[in-house]
């Protein structure tokens, strides 16, 4: 049956006229550098428009504010990463101010507004224990480290090799959607050795990205987070969603000096045992 | 050979086959074009993991499916019209006749691209099962439903092929 099936496909098909394969693969190699170097610059959504970036001095005043002295990088607590309930008192994201509520479902986007950057100090020194390669796995132990108390799952990673992870937050409003991605920069930002720089960008037409937090660091990796208002697609749909952070909390995590192409030996091994399988996303 | 190189000559080598599966699956040349544009992009994006793959074959078709399923979630209805079943009587003329890829057209994404797996890319349960990221049994309830589905659909001089 099996070869009989396939000769009808195949004599369909034959009756078929394709157009010309044309140069599929130049095309795809030079959309596929593109796309590299975009991610190397942290430019964000490719294809996609963006409505505006907002003000990042004017959003982050006190200690975010590139005149205010700096931000310390949040402190280190754990928290086991599991679908379990995160413990009341669970780590913050130490070092922000108070934490706005995240924005509910159906309530206005965030205003487009001027298109700025803002520098922060951040904590070079801090967590430079022995170092491992980052993995996805140790991703999404820091990354459940330095988030809000609430209940995360739907763990991920993206398709391919690049350091991509997602993961849900439940505040008690319903699951909300992270992503946080992370590179290495062509070159780093020449404005010293202790500053990064951050974008923060509202992509009006993409849930999956509705709020963007870019950190350049001093090293030159680039930290991505992204805010959705949205879950992830299961099969059907991208199920609206309420954004499970606000701007100031992505930039609380985005900071943080753990975050690197190298990691802290003890998030990659703690992420390989809290993470030893994750399916893979998008 | 440079990462460049070897992907260069493996897209090469399987374009078209990508391209066909892709028509196969939305039966519309222009989105099959799109569709393969889009996972050859993906692949080169993550060729150093690809590479590793047992089967790269699967592997790029793993990426395709997930691109055309991707493809479906974000459009309603750009997809071929060949696909809106047509109300009985269509075996009552030779004319009429639903071909393969017509009835094909009337499973849902999922199920269409487990057939096409497995009976036109000659794939395994479990291959298919793990390009498509669901249980063996799924592929295999799926299947059997599916076959039904094209039998009762397929005009019966079709239909001895599923005996």
């Amino acid at each position: 049956m099996t070869e009989e099936l396939r000769t009808l496909m195949r004599s369909e098909l034959s009756a078929e006229r394709p157009p010309p394969l044309g140069d599929l693969v130049g095309t795809a190699m030079r959309d596929g550098r593109r796309i590299r170097r975009i991610r190397r610059l942290g430019a964000l959504g490719a294809g996609t428009a963006v409505a505006g970036i907002v003000a990042l001095a004017a959003t982050l005043s006190g200690p975010f504010g590139a005149g205010a002295g700096g931000v310390q990088a949040p402190a280190a607590a754990p928290a086991p990463p599991s679908a379990a309930a995160t413990p009341p008192g669970a780590p913050t994201p130490s070092g922000a101010p108070a934490l706005e509520a995240p924005r509910r479902l159906g309530a206005p986007a965030p205003p487009a507004a001027t298109a700025t950057a803002s520098r922060v100090r951040i904590d070079v020194n801090r967590g430079r224990g022995p170092q491992m390669k980052a993995t996805s796995a140790a991703m999404l132990e820091l990354l459940t480290r330095l988030l809000p108390p609430g209940r995360t799952s739907n763990y991920g990673v993206a398709t391919g090799d690049d350091l991509h992870v997602q993961l849900y937050l439940d505040r008690g409003r319903g699951p909300g959607m992270i992503r946080v991605s992370m590179g290495k920069g062509a070159s780093p930002p020449g404005y010293g050795a202790d500053m990064a720089e951050l974008t923060i960008e509202h992509l009006a037409d993409n849930c999956i990205q509705s709020t963007v937090v870019d950190a350049f660091r001093p090293d030159g990796t680039i930290v991505q987070v992204d805010i959705a208002t949205c879950l992830a697609w299961d099969g059907k749909q991208n199920k609206p969603a309420g954004a499970a952070l606000t701007a100031k909390q992505a930039v609380a995590i985005a900071v943080d000096a753990r975050w690197g192409m190298t990691m802290d030996a003890d998030l990659v091994l703690a992420g390989a045992k809290h993470f030893p399988s994750l399916p893979e996303f998008g | 050979m440079t990462d460049d190189e070897a992907f260069a000559e493996f897209a090469h080598a399987q374009a078209e086959r990508l391209r066909t599966t892709a028509f196969m699956l939305c039966r519309d040349w222009h989105l099959a074009q799109d569709l393969t544009q889009t996972a050859l992009t993906r692949l080169y994006l993550g060729w150093r993991k690809a590479a590793q793959a047992d089967n790269l074959v699967a592997y790029a078709q793993k990426i395709l499916l997930r691109a055309y399923l991707d493809h479906r979630r974000r459009r309603s209805s750009t997809e071929s019209a060949t696909g809106v079943l047509r109300e009985g009587g269509y075996r009552e003329s030779p004319d009429l006749r639903l071909t393969m890829m017509d009835a094909l057209a009337q499973l849902p994404p999922r199920d269409r691209a487990i057939v096409i797996l497995r009976y036109f890319e000659d794939y395994s349960v479990e291959q298919t099962a793990e390009v498509l990221d669901v249980p063996a049994s799924v592929v295999k309830s799926q299947t059997k439903r599916s076959l039904a589905k094209l039998r009762e659909l397929l005009a019966a001089d079709q239909l001895a092929l599923f005996g």
